[in-house]
């Protein structure tokens, strides 16, 4: 029953390293359009990259005019299901262009049915983002979709698979593979610096949710306009309305809704130490408890700990060799051994998305991959739920991350999946 | 409008996300099953009162949790309940979500029973979850509801059939794909594109290909078309390099891009000398894109003369990508490429992505092969190449180095002088002496100085590491001098003692500089020296060195209290004016000690002083709070009572709240 087929990740990392390496000299072809100018010194209208936006929160608010500094984007629709965020989204999008042609949707079905856009920024609560991103590339969409692809393992391979059978660019929101300091961190392990890797460290949320299931009591349910309910659940367990649910404080640890501190920064720190560990196409083999966190390891006997208060800022990793090791997060601040290792260069700090974005878009053009495809987004979040799934049963699970199963627990496979709410599916 | 854009980005990003979670939520479904501890029988109790519960008349939300629970944990037995649920417009989700993971035949057949019973989205919902347990026994079902009057149940069946993906069923698909109406041609295309995928990984790749073939018409969008190609290629290795091939060759952009992406996987062997062949017949950024493709397949033996014939390319992005290229995946042989690329390049970028490369090379040889093309390089480029080296932290180029160090290029020498010091290793220490002692002008000098200094200081036995400097004899007053501020850069006791000597030397700059590296010695041992100079010099910038010299020694923290007091006490005796006052004040800020207090309180009545003092005091009483708080508290009332500086008063009222 939904098991995972052969499955092959590839590095295709040299052209983003060949590009931020030169600057403009290897500037990446423009194979697909991009190449006239228009007199206002962007690219022609019928050479831009036409986008819209599914869901403005927090995390849009930041991503979308990321994406709209790109000269190439033209970003001609917004979409939520809030009424207020969705004029919010709308005032953004004309303000930057000077005028009010940005349309705004409540259905993203109705965006996406749009022929003159060719990619979507997914910035949804968590529990739709395998949704849209299934729906976006059966609509022919390229995606930039936000951190974590996915609440349930099946939903990450639902979304790879797609991706495939479309042959469509996916970018997971997951930038910090584009970002200075985890980059020299995880070159210092590709090249061998730190020797033989041992130990990776991956950040969980602190003080953030531990998982839930309540169940609110009704409240007035807001006219569609001002909220649409039925469409916010989406996929979800239907209930009544209550406004807390639409917190993200509050559905962020909701079981229904999110996967609580160990999806929330999981999904980058352990994306991060996959990636450096280059086990894009894998995942742990066997998740133990250890106190309040999970321990985790490869099949090769690679040891991930997932664990709060690694460095000194946020979504911290540390990875250890057998002659060295490195810790960095987003405060900038690398802490490694030897000191010899250390960069001379500036390496930067925080968790900026641009060249994240321009690294899509760059994608859209060439059609090859990115930096962080949905294959390997899904088996960094595959390795956050199998955790959680750890945790919630108190047990030892075993996972083969060949056909995606956990080997010989029912419980833990019952737990891989979730049943859509009608009509939808993936 | 960017500022906006990030203020309202921050704005909601602080609102929605920083804030931490006030959370008091934690009622789940897991406690209960925890609880259990797994023990059979309790289980069993839990499962029944699951199944009592949607038996009775409970309220929606408490069946909506017992189906959660038997999600998890229900047994065969509770399906029958289950079943009921599922034409019940209100539950059937729930009833589904329960059914839809458990490994029960009886699981799938309460969900086909159902189809026949129910309609609308309802129905809907029982196809998607029998599709997602693959239920085989469903297909003739399905493929009867493609026909189904209800578009969204014609579609949901043709979305089924695909994930199910027997040979009947994806034949049905293909039947229904050439005649299916616009609504439910998405989900048969669907359906037919994962149900050919279902194949193609059990091994029945002709029937796949059929399909792939199929959606490959020119009336079919775009993206299925792209994804029909990828999985035509996938489904036929033997023809795939072939195919790409033509792809990379067509007008079709899309296509084309999706053909070279696909290369990176392709396996099977001389992938990456086939390709290469085709490079020439390539636009410049098709070719971009295929280097950059067979680069991260890593065939590198193969890739290595293909990235040396491109790297002389007329196209300046396909040099670049190849000159690029090789610093990934080149070896000894490509060093020359490279080095002719730094030479001859036609732009500065491009050198400077030589240079690079030259750096990043990884294989064994390198270094040698670098060295031995600085030999004949034109000077410019010799320096760079030293640079290079020195990078890559070439130790074994030393030798070079030092015949280059007397090149008669200034660029080359000033290279081989950086290089040197950080290269150079202790066995080489007599050589870089030598090297310094037959330096004309100044010249690398301060670089060979620090080269001396620093492979000394890297000899195992301290007492000796002086040794090599203090051997050189009858030398020039520049090399002396030089020998001094090495020796000052060593710190041994040898090299004190000799550098102390130096202070009475006839010649008036090798005093001078005595003076200046003791004020700069790496510990306190020169503090003696120092102060002697203090005292007696009649030189004033001896003596100002002197004293500067003193005080951050003594500001080190490394001496006894005792001892700082003292000095400071010769140091304040023998000061001459303010600005010298100031510099022993800010000296006895740091002490922890009722004597410091003496020594500086009856100067806050020096106007000269006045302010200094004052922070002196303030910081003397600071470092006694721990070990002498009445002391401190006495001094910090004196202190608030006379100053009229603000910050000072608070700072001494700070001091006395916490001792308090």
């Amino acid at each position: 029953m939904g098991q995972a087929r052969g499955k092959r990740v590839n590095r295709r990392r040299f052209l983003q390293d060949a590009g931020a390496a030169v600057g403009g000299l290897i500037a990446l072809p423009t194979i697909i359009s991009a190449t006239a100018l228009g007199a206002e010194g962007r690219p022609a209208a019928s050479e831009r990259i036409v986008m819209g936006t599914i869901g403005f929160g927090g995390r849009a608010g930041g991503v979308m005019p990321a994406f709209m500094r790109e000269t190439e984007v033209q970003m001609v629709a917004v979409c939520d299901v809030k009424g207020n965020r969705r004029k919010l989204a709308k005032t953004v999008a004309d303000r930057h262009y000077g005028n009010t042609d940005c349309d705004a949707y409540i259905d993203l079905r109705q965006l996406l049915a749009r022929e003159d856009i060719d990619a979507v920024l997914i910035a949804t609560g968590d529990f739709w983002h395998s949704l849209a991103a299934c729906l976006a590339a059966r609509a022919g969409k390229d995606m930039y979709c936000e951190k974590p692809m996915s609440v349930a393992i099946s939903e990450g391979r639902a979304v790879a698979d797609t991706m495939k059978q479309y042959g469509r660019i996916f970018q997971c929101g997951t930038q910090r593979r584009n970002v200075g300091q985890f980059r020299f961190a995880a070159n210092l392990v590709h090249k061998g610096m730190l020797g033989e890797l041992k130990t990776v460290h991956a950040e969980k949320a602190p003080n953030w949710h531990d998982t839930y299931d309540t169940v609110l009591p009704a409240e007035e349910e807001p006219p569609r306009e001002v909220f649409d309910w039925d469409m916010w659940l989406g996929p979800a367990a239907w209930r009544p309305y209550n406004a807390k649910y639409p917190s993200r404080r509050f559905w962020g640890g909701h079981l229904d809704f999110a996967g609580g501190s160990y999806t929330e920064w999981g999904s980058h720190t352990i994306d991060i130490c996959q990636w450096a560990a280059r086990k894009d196409d894998t995942s742990p083999v066997t998740y133990h408890l250890v106190g309040k966190d999970v321990e985790a390891y490869y099949e090769d006997g690679l040891k991930l700990v997932l664990r709060a208060n690694i460095g000194r800022g946020s979504c911290g990793v540390r990875f250890e060799g057998t002659e060295g090791w490195i810790e960095v997060d987003d405060s900038g601040h690398i802490d490694i051994y030897p000191e010899s290792l250390r960069s001379q260069r500036r390496l930067g700090k925080g968790y900026p998305v641009d060249d994240h974005v321009r690294d899509f878009l760059n994608s859209v053009k060439t059609r090859r991959q990115p930096a962080a495809p949905a294959e390997g987004a899904h088996r960094s979040i595959s390795a956050c739920h199998a955790a959680n799934i750890c945790r919630r049963l108190g047990r030892t699970v075993k996972w083969d991350p060949v056909k995606e199963v956990f080997i010989g627990d029912e419980q833990a496979n019952r737990l891989r999946t979730r049943a859509y709410r009608q009509p939808w599916r993936l | 409008m960017r500022r906006n854009h990030l203020f309202l980005g921050l704005i909601i990003f602080v609102c929605v996300a920083v804030v931490p979670p006030l959370l008091a939520d934690t009622d789940t479904v897991d406690v209960e099953i925890a609880a259990t501890k797994g023990n059979p029988a309790a289980l069993k109790n839990l499962q029944l009162r699951s199944v009592d519960t949607l038996k009775g008349n409970a309220p929606a939300m408490e069946k909506d949790r017992a189906c959660r629970i038997l999600r998890v944990i229900g047994a065969v037995d509770s399906v029958e309940v289950l079943a009921a649920l599922l034409t019940d417009k209100e539950l059937s989700h729930m009833a589904r979500y329960a059914l839809e993971p458990m490994p029960y035949p009886e699981a799938g057949k309460a969900l086909r029973d159902a189809l026949g019973k129910t309609g609308g989205a309802v129905k809907v919902g029982i196809i998607h979850s029998l599709a997602v347990r693959e239920d085989q026994a469903a297909v003739d079902a399905l493929v009867l509801l493609l026909q189904d009057a209800d578009y969204q149940v014609a579609s949901a069946a043709a979305w089924a059939l695909g994930r199910i993906a027997t040979p009947q069923a994806v034949t049905a698909l293909s039947l229904c794909y050439t005649t299916a109406g616009k609504q439910i041609r998405d989900a048969v295309v669907d359906g037919l594109l994962n149900g050919a995928d279902q194949l193609a990984d059990k091994g029945s790749l002709q029937e796949a290909v059929a399909i792939y073939r199929q959606l490959q018409t020119a009336d079919s969008p775009k993206h299925v078309r792209m994804g029909s190609f990828a999985g035509l290629v996938r489904a036929q290795p033997d023809k795939a390099a072939g195919m790409l091939i033509n792809a990379i060759g067509s007008d079709d952009r899309m296509i084309k891009g999706m053909a070279i992406d696909m290369i990176v996987g392709l396996e099977g062997d001389g992938v990456t000398g086939r390709f290469s062949k085709e490079l020439g017949k390539q636009d410049a950024d098709t070719q971009v894109l295929l280097i950059g493709a067979l680069v991260d397949r890593g065939e590198k033996g193969a890739l290595r003369p293909v990235l040396t014939a491109a790297a002389s390319s007329a196209n300046p992005a396909v040099r670049a990508i190849a000159v690029k290229s090789l610093g990934d995946v080149g070896d000894g042989s490509s060093v020359k490429v490279l080095v002719n690329a730094i030479a001859r390049g036609r732009s500065d970028e491009e050198k400077q992505l030589a240079a690079s490369s030259l750096r990043r090379l990884s294989a064994g040889g390198v270094n040698g092969a670098i060295i031995r093309s600085m030999k004949t390089a034109a000077a410019a480029d010799r320096a760079e190449l030293i640079e290079i080296l020195r990078d890559r932290r070439a130790t074994e180029a030393v030798d070079e180095l030092l015949v280059a160090a007397t090149d008669n290029d200034e660029g080359v020498r000033k290279a081989a002088f950086r290089a040197l010091a950080e290269l150079a290793e202790p066995k080489d220490g007599k050589r870089l002496v030598n090297l310094l002692v037959g330096l004309k002008g100044d010249e690398g000098r301060p670089e060979v100085e620090r080269a001396i200094a620093a492979v000394s200081r890297r000899i195992e036995d301290e007492a000796s590491r002086a040794d090599a400097v203090l051997a050189v004899k009858g030398t020039t007053t520049e090399t002396k001098c030089s020998l001094i501020r090495v020796l000052g850069g060593i710190g041994n006791v040898r090299a004190f003692e000799t550098v102390q000597n130096a202070l009475n030397d006839r010649d008036s700059r090798v005093r001078d500089t005595a003076v200046r590296t003791l004020a700069e010695w790496p510990d306190s041992r020169a503090v003696g020296a120092l102060l002697e100079v203090f005292r007696t010099t009649s030189d004033r910038t001896h003596r100002i060195v002197a004293l500067r010299g003193c005080v951050r020694l003594l500001s080190t923290g490394t001496e006894s209290s005792e001892d700082t007091l003292k000095a400071c006490g010769e140091l304040m005796k023998g000061a001459r004016g303010p600005e010298e006052k100031k510099l022993v004040l800010a000296c006895l800020a740091k002490v922890a000690d009722p004597a410091a207090i003496t020594m500086v309180e009856p100067l806050l009545a020096d106007d000269g002083v006045k302010a200094e003092a004052e922070l002196a005091m303030l910081g003397i009483v600071r470092n006694m709070v721990d070990s002498m708080p009445n002391e401190a508290k006495a001094a910090a009332q004196r202190l608030r009572a006379r100053s009229k500086n603000k910050s000072v008063r608070q700072g001494a009222a700070a001091v006395i709240r916490q001792i308090e």
